[in-house]
């Protein structure tokens, strides 16, 4: 306790701290105690081998493999895979090698810009009906009822229609409709966190609302939102796929993995089988490996806890 | 009158009218114009639930490709005759039953039902023709005299009811009567048409009746847009206001004759109804509803026994399914559900299998028009679509035989103007059958640089000479002003779009910006037509895949005025004094010159963009099936001639 204490004297409070660890482990730097917890979970390793080796495929690809995936070519429609076009190509002519590069941009920047945004808003949003209670509570929680009473689907569909579709409005829209269970699991975190020793003491120092939810409450959940966030990222890229897959994505000739699907089932009678395994094995691919990550995060986070109640 | 003529598209209160198109899919607009933690395992069962979804579709591809021996001729069974089964459109249905029809039902596949049951005066499409079949019609020809200001009909008298009262012109009177006091309900109403412009009907006899309209109109245009709407009922069975009322003359009276339209018209509404109905069990056509599914809107229809017209039914009966995609239409077909299905244009690879297992395809071309509408109305780009210029240049840009032969697989037909080129129609002018402005990016770039374009930073072109001299970017053009168009297009068709990408890319590479906007067509229909009376209108390029305008029972000949005439609400908003003139002339002035006058000038004057015309399907249909070859341009499918074997 008195530990505790000076750590709020000197504003210097860490979750990890907190958290009671033996005095030996404290020495070396949490990060790297949380690295060899995730490290010990292989199939993440695994996982963030993967999803990294997906990132460099497409971002630093395109700087190496330069195939048209703007300009519509009739002549070149539906080609098998050939040295010239290595993963074929789709029915406009475009290069699928090229487009799945530059599809994979799109839907890993959706797939992480709107698990961030639904992250920090549902943070804030579940942390402050927890820290509040009340009234105030049950307003802001009916509010995410309400919301998530809202069928997706029709929600994008009213989006699209009014809205040209972006990447940026298409992060707000999957954002707008994943920080509700961001916000409930917070909220539970929060109403358990805010009982506690030290955010009782910051109280009784002074500490204002803002200050107490950001500097104690955050950190404090910080683990079960760390892990939240990466099944964000998995389901915003299965959403960000959904929507293309119902013409709701963005406007040719942008692409993402999800439209490129569309395309491939298109044809699947066709047997170009060069339009359709791409785009899905990478959909699959990045999605188990962001799960596996967070299954590798919550290791950690679990560890941590358990520890901690030790 | 006449005056009346110059609003086709809207409704007396200025609202436009759905009514007066033939627009596809017409039944799902109404809202608007007319008046659209899961847990870690739950995120890794959606992941594999796509590979399972991948899988099956691959697995699917590698069945549909390898299977053989599948039996695809299983259709056809029951009583004497066999009974087909025929497959609507993706997406339409058979939801309206009387032959008056309003106007979320005013499309081809309702009339050709409906006509199985009650024949039209004159009959749409003569084999693979155009224009009236005068054998099916269940009149005779027209005889126009008093300078086409009276027409004498003579009904056939062959033709009874089912119930074994002859069809007579008091049948006529009926329909009349019903129309004059029921015509704003009906789908085909255009102020200063039918029933408008028939001053009075004289009844000189049982088999006889005569119109006299209120001044001189082109016979081709009469015959083949007015006087096919005419449906002779039958009055000694619906001439009641009531299920449980006498028949009697009530409809003798305006006020009388509208109570029996009403009634009329709530029965067709109630469905569930349809195959119990006595009222839908007198016909005079070949076919008798027998049952009807209000929930997938699968019909039955059984032999007419008492049909007395020429060409009497084979079959005992057929059925016509509703289909929500073309992946369930195709599996019906493979199952053998179907016996005249239709090949998706995505899935012709498939052909092959299909002929292998029992089947045969045949394009199914069809009397229809398919265009990219202009936002003239628009305030972003009306400016620049009213430049004859600027739409040529676009027009330089769509390569239709490009996009027929890769796109459709050569499944489609040219189109060059307010009616594509149809093999071998009088009613196509001779100018039609050519491309006034063929592909070609290189002219496209000389008609902008001729008119003060420069390419712009970006690689956009943006107008450097503003001014309306012959020379100049035209009215409304600032300097500096990029061009570029909004490009609302209807999402789910991939052939389609990829047409449009092509056309996009074609127009980036000489410096116009196209934006594509993808919209389900329901969702087009609230938010196209003209801008800027009906909010959002956010366009200035708008096409529906498929096609733009069907021509059919309610219009043979393709004048045009419904689509380009003034006030018109699915050609952006065009209007030009000269076309005007045009299209007057051609409902007026006898013979083919006058409708190939308005016809030339608006292909020329590119009142919208022509756009290449896809077939109207290719016909998927059971070797079992024969008789269904002669396939009608008015996409009227014709089970009288059909008959199965085996």
């Amino acid at each position: 306790m008195a530990e505790r204490v000076a750590l709020l004297e000197h504003d210097e409070y860490t979750p990890a701290l907190a958290s009671g660890l033996p005095e030996e482990e404290d020495r070396r730097p949490v990060w790297i105690d949380n690295l060899a917890i995730f490290a010990a979970n292989r199939l993440a390793l695994g996982g963030l081998v993967v999803l990294v080796a997906l990132a460099l495929f497409c971002f630093v690809g395109p700087v190496f493999y330069h195939g048209d995936t703007t300009s519509a070519n009739l002549l070149n429609e539906n080609l098998p895979p050939s040295s010239q076009f290595p993963l074929g190509t789709s029915p406009e002519g475009y290069d699928v090698l090229a487009q799945l590069m530059l599809g994979g941009q799109s839907t890993l920047e959706v797939g992480f810009a709107a698990a961030l945004v639904a992250t920090v808003f549902g943070t804030l949003w579940g942390a402050f009906a927890g820290y509040v209670g009340g009234f105030v509570d049950s307003l802001l929680m009916r509010v995410v009822d309400t919301v998530l009473s809202i069928p997706f689907l029709f929600f994008v569909v009213l989006v699209a229609t009014l809205l040209q579709p972006t990447l940026p409005l298409i992060v707000v829209a999957i954002a707008s409709v994943s920080w509700l269970s961001t916000a409930r699991v917070v909220r539970g975190e929060t109403l358990s966190l805010r009982t506690r020793d030290y955010v009782v003491a910051a109280r009784g120092f002074g500490s204002g609302h803002a200050r107490i939810i950001l500097r104690h409450l955050v950190p404090g959940a910080l683990g079960v939102i760390v892990v939240n966030a990466t099944l964000k990222v998995a389901d915003s890229i299965l959403l960000f796929a959904s929507m293309s897959y119902l013409g709701l994505g963005v406007p040719p000739p942008a692409t993402d993995w999800g439209r490129m699907l569309t395309t491939g089932i298109n044809n699947v009678f066709d047997n170009y089988w060069w339009q359709l395994w791409p785009a899905g094995i990478a959909i699959v691919v990045a999605v188990i490996a962001i799960n596996t990550i967070g299954d590798g995060v919550h290791d950690v986070v679990d560890k941590r806890i358990r520890t901690a109640a030790a | 009158m006449r005056s009346t003529l110059t609003a086709p598209g809207r409704r007396p209160d200025g609202e436009p009218r759905l009514g007066a198109h033939r627009r596809r899919r017409a039944t799902q607009v109404l809202p608007a114009t007319r008046g659209l933690r899961r847990g870690r395992a739950v995120v890794a069962g959606a992941a594999l639930l796509l590979v399972g979804a991948v899988s099956v579709a691959a697995g699917a591809a590698t069945a549909g490709a390898s299977a053989t021996g599948a039996s695809a001729t299983g259709a056809a069974s029951g009583s004497a005759g066999g009974v087909a089964s025929y497959a609507l459109p993706v997406g339409e249905d058979f939801s309206w039953i009387l032959p008056l029809e309003n106007q979320a039902n005013y499309e081809d596949w309702d009339s050709n039902i409906e006509g199985g049951m009650w024949r039209p005066l004159y009959f749409a499409g003569n084999g693979s023709a155009t224009g009236v079949n005068p054998s099916e019609s269940i009149a005779e020809p027209p005889v126009y005299s008093n300078g086409d200001r009276t027409v004498t009909v003579t009904l056939k008298r062959s033709f009874v009811w089912s119930d074994g009262t002859p069809v007579t012109s008091a049948d006529v009177k009926f329909y009349f009567e019903l129309v004059d006091v029921g015509k704003t309900q009906l789908g085909n109403y255009i102020p200063g048409e039918l029933p408008d412009d028939v001053a009075s009907v004289s009844y000189p006899n049982a088999y006889s009746f005569v119109l006299h309209l209120d001044h001189a109109y082109n016979p081709v245009w009469f015959t083949g847009n007015q006087l096919t709407w005419i449906y002779p009922l039958p009055a000694q069975a619906w001439d009641l206001t009531c299920a449980t009322c006498k028949v009697g003359d009530a409809a003798a009276s305006p006020a009388g004759a509208k109570q029996v339209f009403d009634f009329l018209f709530k029965q067709s509404e109630d469905l569930s109804t349809y195959g119990s109905n006595p009222l839908w069990k007198i016909v005079d056509g070949p076919w008798t509803i027998s049952s009807f599914d209000p929930t997938t809107y699968a019909a039955s229809f059984t032999r007419n026994n008492r049909y007395s017209g020429p060409g009497k039914p084979k079959l005992a009966g057929y059925r016509v399914y509703s289909f929500a995609s073309d992946t369930a239409e195709l599996d019906a077909v493979r199952s053998g559900d179907i016996s005249f299905g239709f090949l998706p244009f995505s899935d012709v690879s498939q052909a092959g299998y299909f002929t292998h297992n029992g089947f045969t395809t045949k394009a199914w071309p069809v009397f229809y028009n398919e265009v990219v509408e202009l936002g003239y109305t628009s305030k972003t780009w009306g400016a620049l679509a009213a430049q004859l210029y600027i739409r040529q240049a676009l027009q330089h840009l769509i390569d239709e035989q490009l996009y027929i032969a890769r796109t459709l697989h050569g499944y489609g037909l040219q189109d060059y103007g307010p009616i594509a080129d149809y093999p071998g129609s009088s009613y196509v002018s001779p100018q039609l059958r050519e491309d006034p402005y063929p592909y070609s990016p290189q002219a496209a770039v000389k008609v902008l640089r001729a008119h003060g374009w420069s390419r712009g930073s970006g690689g956009i072109d943006v107008c450097s000479r503003p001014g309306t001299g012959p020379n100049d970017c035209g009215a409304g053009i600032a300097r500096g002003k990029q061009l570029g168009f909004s490009f609302m297009y209807s999402t789910g068709t991939p052939s389609f779009l990829t047409q449009v990408e092509a056309f996009q890319t074609a127009a980036r590479s000489i410096g116009i910006a196209i934006t594509l906007n993808g919209q389900t067509e329901s969702t087009m229909f609230s938010i196209g037509g003209v801008c800027p009376s009906s909010p959002p209108c956010n366009w200035g390029l708008l096409a529906y895949s498929g096609f733009m305008w069907d021509y059919g029972q309610y219009q043979l000949v393709p004048v045009g005025g419904n689509e380009f005439g003034k006030g018109n609400f699915w050609a952006g908003g065009y209007y030009t004094p000269q076309a005007e003139r045009l299209i007057v002339a051609a409902h007026e002035k006898p013979g083919l010159p006058p409708l190939y006058a308005v016809e030339d000038y608006l292909s020329t004057d590119l009142a919208s963009l022509w756009w290449p015309l896809a077939d109207y399907e290719i016909a998927l249909v059971s070797n079992k099936l024969h008789g269904w070859q002669q396939l009608n341009p008015y996409a009227n499918f014709h089970p009288s001639a059909w008959s199965l074997s085996g």
